[in-house]
């Protein structure tokens, strides 16, 4: 019997393929037929109408093919009439479908080209003339129709009222209430989205960099006017998404409908700059919170309400208080969410929707009220742990958020932590400790795989999931070597095709969760199989792979999967409620004259079910902190006053680079949650990034004295609040 | 970008031959900031003289009365990395690894670092109003994102920065341009390179269209040996200054016997501080002495709602270091 597989820190098995440049992403895939590269012109307004393209110059070009607009007659199917529930496009607007201009980038024309080169070329020489009209572009303008929509797209509640907070209040030892923003932030993956877009016949197969791709190929299916088995999308490899190749985005019709056009395929890889207006952002929010509580703490009523914004074509709504509408015992509560349209750029998903800003509020707050009551910031939350889910009244399936604070504590050294800000000056600058909670919900979703087991003692297993490098072309290997008994290197993945069984969306991060199910599945279709075969000499205890060799039969195939959807509101009926707990602390240094923060170490605890692969694991909360890091001290998508990015680049949208991350530490609970899979696990790819921002602000304020509610945390704001 | 040809150079003579048949032409070395230009569209020449094969003017070369002659196409990186350079000008080292990345320092030149464009957002965006890029346009900056825009020698039609590191170690050195074109050579000390915009912003240098920069010669200065290069800003590594100083002292018991001052991410020129110096010879280093020259620095600058803190940044940063480099 072979040790456990599943757990260990197994490095990547596509590892090797990744930094030998073997691996082929959307951008690479080179079709049968020579592409044409497609280059799209985006709008410099915010609002109006175009008027006319003048191609003049462009037409001259050599190389230059071709130029499609809205003028070309409606190429896609209008996504407005599609049925909501079946798929997700990334906004509603159809490209091409009109002259009408919502947000400044919105894609107004494709040049297609021989090659890249010339269609840049081409894209920069097409004049577009527009009639303007005045845009909306702020959260403060009451021209606004600021709506209050029902439910977000887990189905989650999103106006929630319990008890009576106006009672709680006036009752309260103690009432605080703060104001909160958050910038626009943009995604930033390394790989760009990519769709090569290829026809054969009335089958259309799109290389596409997306984090979905079977809702890529409804989309594109609906929009092509094709039935959904006419549509293949894959995508073995995809360089990172954070959210933004989430759902079907434009250009991958755009992509589509341009190579029906011309008979050809089309390439149409995205640049830098297109990214942050092509595929999404995380929108700015605005939040107020009000904490109510009594004298020893305890939360008696809590409010949090957010407004941020979708664009006219957009449907995303930035869910800020559903953390708060669970996370901590409230008898009263209010929360409600604001949305309006403004003529900015799709919002959309990132790292954390809701999670990540609204705790930055929620969990600045409460470090405001426990310094208040001359509380321990862990000391406060203890107070107000709730092993009842708070919206629903159901049990937690498994949560162990309490040791998370008591081991974080201990591993991070929590006592060493100085209550009264600049007490602890250390050379030019003051040093504090800042802790948070984190949390994110346990997604699963139906999943099927295939499994091989073949004479020569390998296994081959078919999923038609991506891996957006978090890791599961590794996790899936692990699973199936576990359940065979055999080692990783004798399991063949095959992932990232909709020919292949389906699986979930990479989001939300459900892959691990719902393709364990279906790797389970499988096992014990295989398991099934081999003791009819047998005759039925009923159960063994020897390792599968070992019991089908001895079986002396052929190549052997099973099919399974599970249609279990667990966690979203609109899910399974069930008596539990899933989530993934955790603490996040750190250490800031704040500069006293510069009032620049660094951030020497921080330390992660999480209670995210069984961990799978140690290594992977601890990269993604890694990964998960640094981004915090950036979200609290340096990232924002600029907008000019007339709609337009200002700091579209890698250059000028700072994200942290390695100088500022330091020591980086993760500690899991590594409790299995069997109620939620069969592999006990649940996802960790946005945990990690919930709750650090705030963590951060905390230790900063715990350094200087300086309360930073309005992300980023640039130095400007720290000297200023130094001098009041 | 658009299409434009690219002719290969091999000597001076090859370059200026080409400037007077193409006046257009862009000469690229590097390449690290004009590509990005064509990239974005900024920038659309036609023709590009590859001056890279003019291997003379890539030599580092240490001259007998101890200046430093560093030759226009000396990489970045091999500057910062010179034995020479770091034993006699640390803040010149020091200054060229504050900036950019390791991938930028290796292919970016020391001349096409004087001549490198701003940062601003407006002058990268081909809409946006930018009497640099676009003369006539006006200047969005001023009432729009000022960050990364300077307090120090603005005008109201331009308020950018200039961005190098490097530029503000050689003002503080006193510098020297040497330029050559088809007429012979010239040199150009450092404090005139650079223009202010006035009412002309697009003119940036006193370098003219025909001439083609060969070196750059750090004078002799004996108490540079001790210099420092401090550059604030938004996250720890490739990010332009928010405020920058470069700094060398000669002590002379007790009192500041001389010092060089310069600042970057203030000015729209890399802006050397000689009146601060001249306060601050003969003097001793108090802090009293200290706050009142980097404040007197600072009493005409004129900023904007987003850059008004960098004048008390840059203050402080000038104290600090002139605190340091006047300890014992």
């Amino acid at each position: 019997m072979l040790e456990d597989t599943l757990g260990r820190p197994v490095n990547r098995v596509d590892g090797h393929l990744k930094i030998t440049g073997r691996a082929k992403y959307a951008a690479d895939q080179r079709p049968d037929r020579a592409a044409l590269h497609g280059v799209l012109l985006k709008s410099s307004i915010a609002s109006g109408h175009i008027l006319s393209f003048d191609l003049a110059e462009a037409e001259t070009m050599q190389g230059f093919v071709r130029f499609l607009s809205h003028l070309d007659g409606p190429l896609i199917q209008d996504m407005k009439a599609r049925d909501v529930a079946t798929f997700f496009p990334g906004e509603t607007l159809t490209p091409f479908l009109s002259d009408e201009v919502y947000f400044a980038g919105q894609h107004v024309g494709l040049v297609l080209a021989e090659t890249r080169e010339v269609a840049e070329a081409a894209a920069s020489a097409i004049t577009v003339s527009y009639k303007d009209a005045p845009p909306s572009l702020s959260l403060n303008d009451e021209r606004v129709a600021w709506q209050r929509p029902e439910r977000y797209n887990t189905g989650e509640e999103l106006q929630m009222v319990r008890g009576d907070v106006t009672a709680a209040k006036s009752d309260a030892a103690w009432v605080i209430e703060r104001h909160f923003t958050t910038p626009a932030e943009s995604h930033n993956p390394i790989e760009t989205s990519a769709t090569i877009a290829d026809w054969d016949g009335e089958t259309l197969v799109l290389h596409d960099a997306t984090q979905g791709n079977s809702n890529s190929a409804r989309c594109a299916a609906y929009a092509m006017g094709l039935p959904d088995d006419k549509v293949r999308v894959v995508n073995p490899f995809v360089g990172g998404g954070f959210g933004c190749k989430g759902f079907a985005w434009p250009h991958t019709l755009v992509a589509a409908a341009a190579a029906r056009v011309v008979d050809a395929p089309v390439s149409l890889v995205l640049s830098r700059r297109d990214m942050y207006t092509s595929c999404g952002h995380r929108p700015t929010t605005d939040q107020k919170i009000t904490l109510a509580s009594d004298r020893d703490g305890r939360l008696l009523a809590t409010q949090h309400h957010t407004r941020s914004y979708h664009s006219p074509v957009g449907d995303h709504v930035e869910p800020c208080g559903l953390t708060t509408a669970m996370l901590y015992s409230s008898p009263n509560l209010e929360v409600t969410h604001e949305i309006g349209a403004l003529n900015l750029p799709s919002a959309t998903p990132m790292r954390g929707p809701g999670e990540a800003p609204g705790t930055f509020a929620l969990e600045s707050a409460m470090d405001e009220l426990a310094e208040a009551l001359d509380l321990d910031p862990i000391e406060i939350r203890r107070r107000n742990h709730t092993d009842i889910d708070q919206r629903n009244g159901r049990k937690w399936s498994s949560k162990h958020l309490l040791r998370c604070y008591d081991e974080g504590a201990e591993k991070f050294g929590w006592q060493d932590r100085v209550k009264t800000p600049r007490a602890r000056p250390e050379n030019h600058e003051y040093v504090g400790f800042g802790m948070a909670t984190a949390c994110y919900p346990g997604y699963r979703m139906p999943a099927r795989a295939q499994l091989t087991v073949t004479k020569t003692g390998r296994a081959e297993i078919k999923t038609g999931v991506q891996d957006i490098g978090t890791g599961a072309y590794t996790i899936i290997a692990q699973m199936v070597a576990q359940g065979l008994g055999i080692s990783v290197e004798q399991v063949d993945v095959r992932l990232g095709d909709t020919a292949l069984p389906e699986g979930p969306l990479a989001g939300g991060s459900m892959t691990t969760a719902s393709v364990a199910a279906a790797v389970d599945a499988v096992i014990e279709a295989l398991r099934t199989a081999l003791v009819s075969y047998a005759g039925g000499p009923g159960p063994s205890n020897a390792p599968l792979m070992d019991q089908f060799l001895e079986s002396g039969q052929e190549d052997l195939t099973v099919n399974g999967g599970s249609d279990v959807t667990l966690g979203f509101a609109g899910g399974q009926e069930t008596d539990k409620s899933f989530y993934s707990f955790g603490a996040i602390f750190v250490e800031a240094r704040v500069d006293r004259d510069y009032g620049i923060v660094r951030i020497p170490r921080m330390l992660g605890a999480f209670d995210a079910g069984r961990i799978l692969n140690a290594k992977t694991a601890r990269s993604q909360m890694i990964g998960g902190m640094t981004f915090g890091i950036g979200m609290a001290l340096m990232e924002e998508t600029e907008f000019g006053s007339d709609g337009r990015i200002l700091n579209p680049s890698l250059g000028e949208y700072y994200v942290p680079i390695n100088a500022d991350v330091h020591q980086m530490d993760v500690h899991f609970i590594d409790e299995p949650d069997f109620a939620f899979n069969p592999m006990g696990a649940r996802g960790i790819g946005e945990l990690g990034c919930v709750g650090a921002a705030a963590a951060i602000a905390n230790a900063v304020y715990n350094a200087c004295g300086v309360r930073i509610r309005d992300l980023p945390i640039r130095l400007d704001k720290i000297m200023e609040g130094l001098a009041r | 970008m658009r299409e434009f040809e690219i002719l290969r150079a091999s000597t001076p003579s090859d370059v200026f031959a080409t400037l007077s048949r193409v006046p257009d032409a862009k000469l690229i070395a590097g390449g690290t900031n004009l590509v990005d230009l064509m990239k974005l569209g900024v920038e659309q020449p036609a023709t590009l003289v590859d001056i890279n094969g003019l291997g003379e003017l890539n030599e580092i070369v240490l001259r007998d009365d101890g200046s430093l002659h560093l030759g226009a196409l000396v990489g970045n990186s091999d500057v910062a990395w010179h034995k020479e350079v770091r034993a006699r000008f640390p803040m010149v080292s020091e200054a060229i690894l504050a900036g950019a990345t390791t991938q930028l320092r290796n292919m970016a030149t020391i001349g096409g670092n004087l001549l490198q464009k701003n940062r601003c957002p407006y002058f990268a965006d081909l809409d946006a109003g930018c009497n640099k890029r676009a003369p006539g346009t006006g200047c969005d900056a001023i009432e729009g994102t000022s960050r990364m825009c300077a307090v120090l020698g603005v005008s109201d039609d331009c308020i950018a920065a200039h961005p190098s590191d490097l530029c503000v170690a050689l003002a503080a050195l006193g510098a020297v341009v040497h330029v050559s074109s088809a007429d012979g050579e010239r040199q150009i000390p450092f404090a005139e390179f650079h223009r202010r915009p006035g009412q002309t912003p697009w003119i940036e240098t006193d370098l003219g269209t025909a001439e083609l920069i060969t070196a750059v010669e750090i004078p002799n200065l004996n108490f540079a040996r001790r210099s420092i290069y401090k550059k604030l800003r938004d996250r720890t590594s490739y990010a332009f200054a928010l405020v920058s100083v470069a700094a060398a002292v000669e002590m002379d018991a007790g009192r500041i016997g001389d010092l060089r001052l310069a600042l970057g991410g203030v000015g729209t020129v890399p802006w050397r501080a000689s009146e601060a110096e001249d306060a601050l010879r003969g003097t001793k280093p108090t802090k009293a002495n200290l706050t009142d020259a980097a404040h007197a620095i600072f009493v005409d600058a004129q900023a904007r709602k987003g850059n008004a803190f960098k004048i008390e940044l840059a203050q402080r940063a000038i104290v600090r270091v002139l605190t340091e480099l006047t300890k014992d």
